[in-house]
């Protein structure tokens, strides 16, 4: 299985703010969620691999070539529709035609049928809601390989965000295809995502498969003296409050094994963040 | 390519149309007499020394860039694609100011003459085109809201360059002095304007692109 995205030391630094080093790899046939809090460095990231935005250093590699050399093959969608508002829907399938060579005009009708939205209407009179689903159909009608999404499921009812997740589980059961999506709705990720990576504060501080991620980190409830007669090794953030104590702990199984007594449960990636974010380092 | 410059005049379609309405409006006043038919070739070209302003400004309000530079484009030919848009709405109120000309000379109704009219016309063109060029890198490189506060800056400049080159001719006097163009001369205008307009460009340019190169959108 090749790599659809391949990304090598990549940094990007600001006055205020510096992403990486990143090493990601995402396999064909794969999603990978990428979760963190706001302002991680994740819409940075996607810009950087792009080359958007100048990465500082590093060098990302999509579908297995140069960046500008595989855009006709990418589709993106970013936290925004960037449809001028004084373009009605229709327009998109007028400009995208001529930048696409691989752009289906059929398919994208389709799309705008199956998301509900009017070829006559203006732009300026659509939802959030239905300018994401407007920017799906764009990033999706040139039959890409590789699609880059940054929040594109924010702003969607369930029942039309159900309906995108089947779209990028059948988009993905291509091999050569795979997706990069970063998301805040952590639950959508956990339906449909293969990997995880996690930035915090623009750093990658996890990226593994999502089922060995879940299996290996637990919740741990017990009371305070329990948590401070644990090994330190399995904790990785703890939660004190005058109610309860949580820590979040690695090598779920080992921990059981040699704990069994002390309760532990499965964890979320909301939780994950969490804990993360808040928790108090061990 | 192709698909950007579209992309540009969808948006600019309802100003356009805005535009072609006053311009009507104002050609219809000079068929009656009131004004000079050299006034709305004026106000034509300023007119499209604005659009570019517009067009900048619609991208940032929709981050268009940072979706634009996600394309199989590439920075320079985005860059080429913007010109051509300024070329084509230059070459479009040109066209547009010429027709106007010879319908109302045929009617009977120019005050000046078609050569004088024309020579106007011709100064209009490069002023719309020398505009474009100086505001073009400006807007590359400093957006649409600080580069349109420049253009009044800009057109100082350029108000303060004539004056330090006719003060020491001798002024309006000096320009009174060289009498009526010949028609040779007159001829002569269009093609000098439209060569140093393109190299102008050309320039112009090769600056944006360099703006644009470096840009971190």
């Amino acid at each position: 299985m090749t790599n659809c995205i391949e990304i090598k030391g990549l940094v990007k630094e600001y006055k205020t703010f510096t992403l990486g080093p990143i090493d990601l790899k995402v396999p064909g046939g794969s999603i990978m969620g990428l979760i963190g809090e706001n302002g991680a460095g994740k819409t940075t990231l996607i810009k950087s691999m792009l080359g958007v935005t100048r990465p500082t250093a590093g060098e990302a590699s999509l579908l297995g070539t140069d960046p500008d050399r595989a855009k006709e093959d990418i589709g993106i969608v970013l936290d925004d529709c960037f449809f001028s508002e004084y373009l009605r829907v229709k327009d998109v399938d007028s400009v995208l035609r001529r930048v696409f060579k691989g752009w289906d005009r059929g398919l994208f009708r389709d799309y705008l049928d199956k998301f509900g939205l009017a070829g006559s209407k203006n732009i300026k009179e659509l939802s959030r809601g239905m300018r994401m689903k407007l920017s799906l159909a764009a990033a999706l009608a040139h039959r890409p390989k590789l699609l880059l999404l940054d929040e594109a499921t924010a702003g969607l009812d369930p029942v039309v965000r159900e309906e995108i997740l089947d779209e990028f589980l059948n988009f993905v059961s291509d091999d050569d295809h795979a997706i990069l999506i970063s998301s805040h709705i952590t639950s959508d990720l956990e339906k449909v995502a293969d990997y995880i990576a996690y930035l915090h504060q623009g750093k990658l501080l996890l990226c593994d498969e999502k089922d060995r991620l879940l299996e290996s980190y637990g919740r741990l409830v017990c009371a305070r003296e329990e948590l401070d007669q644990v090994d330190r090794g399995y904790l990785v953030a703890a939660r004190k409050s005058q109610y309860s104590t949580e820590a979040l702990i690695r090598r779920k199984g080992d921990f059981k094994r040699l704990y069994p007594r002390l309760a532990v449960e499965p964890v979320t990636l909301d939780e994950l963040m969490v804990f993360v974010v808040k928790g108090e380092q061990a | 390519m192709t698909g950007l410059i579209l992309k540009d005049f969808l948006i600019l379609r309802k100003t356009l149309r805005s535009y072609l309405m006053i311009l009507a409006i104002y050609a219809a006043v000079a068929f009656s007499g009131f004004w000079q038919a050299s006034f709305v070739s004026g106000f034509m070209m300023v007119m499209v020394s604005m659009l570019p302003m517009n067009v900048f400004a619609y991208d940032k309000q929709c981050n268009w860039d940072t979706y634009g530079l996600s394309l199989p484009i590439g920075r320079t030919r985005t860059v080429a694609s913007r010109y051509l848009v300024v070329l084509i709405l230059v070459a479009m109120a040109g066209a547009l100011t010429i027709a106007m000309g010879v319908a109302m000379n045929l009617a009977g109704r120019m005050e000046e003459s078609l050569g004088e009219y024309l020579l106007t016309s011709a100064v209009f063109v490069v002023f719309a085109t020398v505009i474009n060029a100086m505001m073009l890198p400006l807007l590359y490189k400093f957006g649409s809201e600080r580069a349109r506060m420049m253009l009044f800056g800009v057109m100082g400049i350029i108000a303060l360059l004539v004056v330090i080159f006719l003060i020491p001719l001798g002024g309006l006097d000096w320009l009174q002095s060289l009498g009526t163009p010949t028609m040779e001369q007159v001829a002569a205008v269009p093609a000098v304007a439209v060569v140093s307009g393109l190299v102008l460009l050309a320039l112009s340019f090769l600056l944006s692109r360099h703006f644009y190169g470096a840009k971190d959108v």
